[in-house]
């Protein structure tokens, strides 16, 4: 049996980093902005201005790390590699794992709110039998991971770095929960390892899902068709912008963007808004203090590049399948209104076992940061079932 | 008004600059050395050394001041160009446009063999009066202002800008987006235009979608569809954000000196004729003058949005007889550039007179192959003089 350590961790940068990035704020150089609608062309500079004024003057790193390392962290090796991670015991009788994978643009600082709740339902009105024991890694090339010094850091290959983070934790079982990518992570692990997945929870079902069509399987449906041809309409006007360069030439925008905080900040922030269910006000429902914890876990650890590269890689691992096979482990999905491109339950169905569809009141694309307590109970919800 | 112009870039700028890029935090590469991750991170290192250590911006500055410089002010926004006079018994005005990732200063080598071709060997009946200006939101013609200005409002300013200059007919000659800008005299306004020559062929409306039939291609031109098709499946990313959203990446390239180089630099690379070696096409210094001069006028973010206001604008004919470009035209095709379109479509899309292609050379022309767009200007406007 190999011993590799798993060693605990907490966060904390140089000071002399966070005068850098104060002394870069203040000598930001901001391009002409033309008299137009804000947003109208990306960024409003008037908001990201106010943004990283605060994040300059306002916004206390010190305090937010300080919230960050009040969760359990550890470090440990995998393929020769460091994966950071939250691991959180649950209080209550019989505690079930669950690994939480997130995307992009987030980092394990989503995930920052719905950790607690999971972990000890108890102490926020809930009932102490859905405590989960709540690990949640960096992905490879994000937050305090290590970023990949090879190319072909796939969601596949992070999938199986995530299975032997959870054996070397001791976890033969455990269920599975992400968005974005880390729903396409939860997906890999759930195909790779059925008999260790207990469920898999997820609040967004990945954009490569190609479930197999045709020979014995039903029709499309209506609704399927008109999916697809929305799809396929969005493919042949090239991948959405940010996806795009992303997919193609990440590293020749990741130069500006680990340079420059005002770029990397205006990257980061026309995402949340743009995918967030928050009519065009990112703040009403992410507070500015946890958007810029994220950026700040971007700019500190220098991961935009190596973070965006995952578009690329995962181009290598599309969620392709075969007549006939399936995704063992049992679904719920959440589905929130504000998240895009959301396929119809019967095209989810042609590869997962669906035992839980929920429509979600509100919220979008950042749900454990936009409805923590909502995402929370459909999770507690979902496993309840499932706990041995 | 048109007031003489001088290029002189205040110290304190290029010191700003060599201290941001002497802090650059540049971000770590790997796994990349044919660039297929974008900029190859050794390369851009070597690159901002260079021009933090060694590059000399006051001598490519006095080259550019050998040249006579104007501004003046067309619709509100200002316009910044060189208009240097013919040496021969009746030069030919002739306005060039460039594109992007462009400035006025990639035509540099054309000029002089323009206007004074008895001093390169030529005949000084050939001799034309050249105006280059640069694109609204590009180079000097800056700060833009205003929204909504595309390739079809700056042709329309292009005409103002000549009537200043007391030539009421003119060539006009193009690549990049300075070829849509060019075909766009040759459509709306024929009357005016002696002859229209590109490099860059494609149907005006084509950055809103429309582009010829691959049934078109013929003889000679095996691959063309598919190059056509790679490159926008490949590197065309860039084209889709400058498109949609040009602020969101405005902010990085406007602040870090770095940030702009890569992006740029990519892009003399993949679309020059370098075979992956780009100082083939470029030199250091050359590249450090382009990076100069989007870094100093601060133009990254505003020459970004051409695309997005193509995009916003759709090109709106001005007439709908065929052919659409009226003016005598001139294609003149480079082998290795990015796109190239069928000649069977040209002969219906231009009034064309002059059809060629070069073997050598890729999509920045007269840097790469000045001599073969001389001879070609020359030879095609020598029968429309």
């Amino acid at each position: 049996m190999e011993h590799v350590p798993v060693t605990p961790f907490s966060v904390h940068i140089e000071g002399s980093s966070l005068d850098d990035l104060r002394r870069r704020l203040t000598a930001a150089r901001w391009p002409d902005e033309l008299a137009a609608e804000p947003w109208a062309y990306g960024a409003d500079m008037t908001t990201l201005r106010r943004m990283t004024d605060y994040w300059r003057e306002g916004f206390n790193w010190r305090a937010a790390e300080a919230g960050i390392n009040r969760l359990a962290q550890f470090k440990t090796e995998i393929n020769g590699g460091a994966i950071h991670f939250i691991h959180e015991r649950g209080v209550g009788p019989a505690p079930m794992p669950v690994i939480i994978s997130h995307g992009w643009p987030g980092s394990f600082v989503e995930m920052l709110d719905i950790v607690p709740l999971l972990a000890d339902p108890a102490r926020f009105g809930g009932d102490a039998r859905d405590a989960f024991d709540v690990i949640v890694p960096s992905m490879p090339g994000y937050g305090f991971s290590d970023r990949p010094v090879a190319p072909g850091m796939t969601p596949l290959v992070m999938a199986e770095i995530y299975a032997a983070l959870m054996a070397r934790l001791g976890y033969q079982a455990y269920g599975v929960q992400g968005g974005d990518w880390g729903a396409t992570v939860s997906t890999w692990l759930a195909r790779l390892f059925p008999e260790r997945v207990s469920g898999i929870h997820l609040n967004w079902i990945p954009g490569s899902l190609q479930p197999p069509v045709g020979g014995a399987d039903p029709a499309l449906t209506e609704a399927e068709m008109a999916f697809c041809a929305r799809m396929a309409a969005q493919a042949a006007h090239g991948a959405s912008t940010h996806t795009g360069i992303h997919a193609s030439r990440p590293q020749t925008l990741g130069y500006g963007l680990n340079d420059s905080p005002v770029g990397l900040a205006a990257w980061l922030i026309d995402k949340f808004r743009m995918l967030a269910d928050c009519d065009g006000d990112i703040e009403s429902v992410v507070p500015l203090d946890a958007l810029l914890t994220n950026v700040s876990v971007y700019w500190f650890t220098e991961t935009i590049t190596s973070a965006i590269r995952l578009y690329k890689e995962a181009q290598a691992t599309p969620l392709m399948f075969r007549a006939g096979e399936r995704i063992l482990p049992p679904l719920g999905f959440a589905s929130f209104p504000g998240e895009v491109a959301v396929p119809p339950r019967e095209w989810v169905e042609r590869v997962y076992d669906v035992q839980r569809w929920t429509e979600m009141p509100r919220g979008g694309h950042f749900a454990a940061m936009e409805q923590p307590r909502a995402l929370a109970e459909d999770i507690r919800a979902f496993f309840r079932p499932f706990r041995r | 008004m048109i007031e003489p112009f001088r290029i002189d870039i205040a110290d304190e700028v290029l010191d700003d600059l060599k201290s941001r890029l002497r802090r650059t935090r540049l971000a770590a590469d790997f796994g990349n050395d044919g660039w297929e991750y974008g900029t190859n991170g050794a390369y851009l290192q070597e690159l901002l050394r260079y021009w933090a250590a060694d590059y000399d911006w006051r001598m490519h500055e006095r080259a550019m001041n050998d040249f006579s410089h104007f501004r003046t002010v067309i619709d509100e926004l200002p316009i910044h160009f060189i208009h240097e006079r013919g040496r021969g018994p009746k030069p030919m005005p002739l306005i060039m446009s460039h594109g992007w990732p462009w400035t006025f200063w990639d035509l540099q080598k054309v000029i002089r063999p323009l206007t004074d071709p008895a001093a390169f060997g030529g005949d000084a009946a050939d001799a034309f009066d050249v105006i280059i200006p640069s694109l609204p939101g590009f180079g000097f013609s800056t700060p833009l202002t205003r929204p909504g200005v595309n390739f079809s409002r700056t042709a329309d300013m292009w005409v103002s800008l000549m009537q200043r200059l007391g030539y009421e007919k003119f060539a006009a000659q193009g690549g990049d987006f300075g070829a849509f800008v060019t075909a766009q005299l040759g459509h709306k306004y024929a009357a005016k235009t002696l002859g229209v020559h590109v490099h860059l062929a494609g149907p005006l409306g084509m950055i809103s979608g429309n582009m010829p039939d691959a049934s078109m291609f013929g003889p000679g031109e095996e691959g063309w569809a598919a190059g056509n098709a790679a490159f926008l499946e490949q590197e065309s990313a860039y084209s889709r954000l400058q498109s949609t959203k040009p602020q969101t990446l405005a902010y990085g390239l406007n602040d870090s000196p770095a940030g702009l180089c890569a992006w740029i630099l990519e892009k003399r690379r993949r679309w020059s004729d370098c075979g992956g070696e780009i100082e083939r096409r470029f030199s250091k210094d050359d590249l450090c003058t382009t990076m100069t001069l989007y870094w100093v006028t601060q133009s990254m973010g505003t020459s970004a949005r051409f695309y997005a206001e193509a995009k916003r604008n759709p090109w709106v004919p001005s007439h709908d007889r065929q052919p659409v470009v009226e003016a005598p035209t001139a294609v003149l095709l480079f082998e290795k550039d990015i796109v190239k379109l069928p000649r069977r479509w040209a002969e219906r899309y231009y009034n064309l007179k002059r059809w060629n292609v070069a073997q050598t050379g890729g999509h920045f022309v007269p840097m790469e192959e000045p001599e073969i767009l001389v001879q070609d200007l020359r030879e095609f406007f020598r029968a429309l003089r």
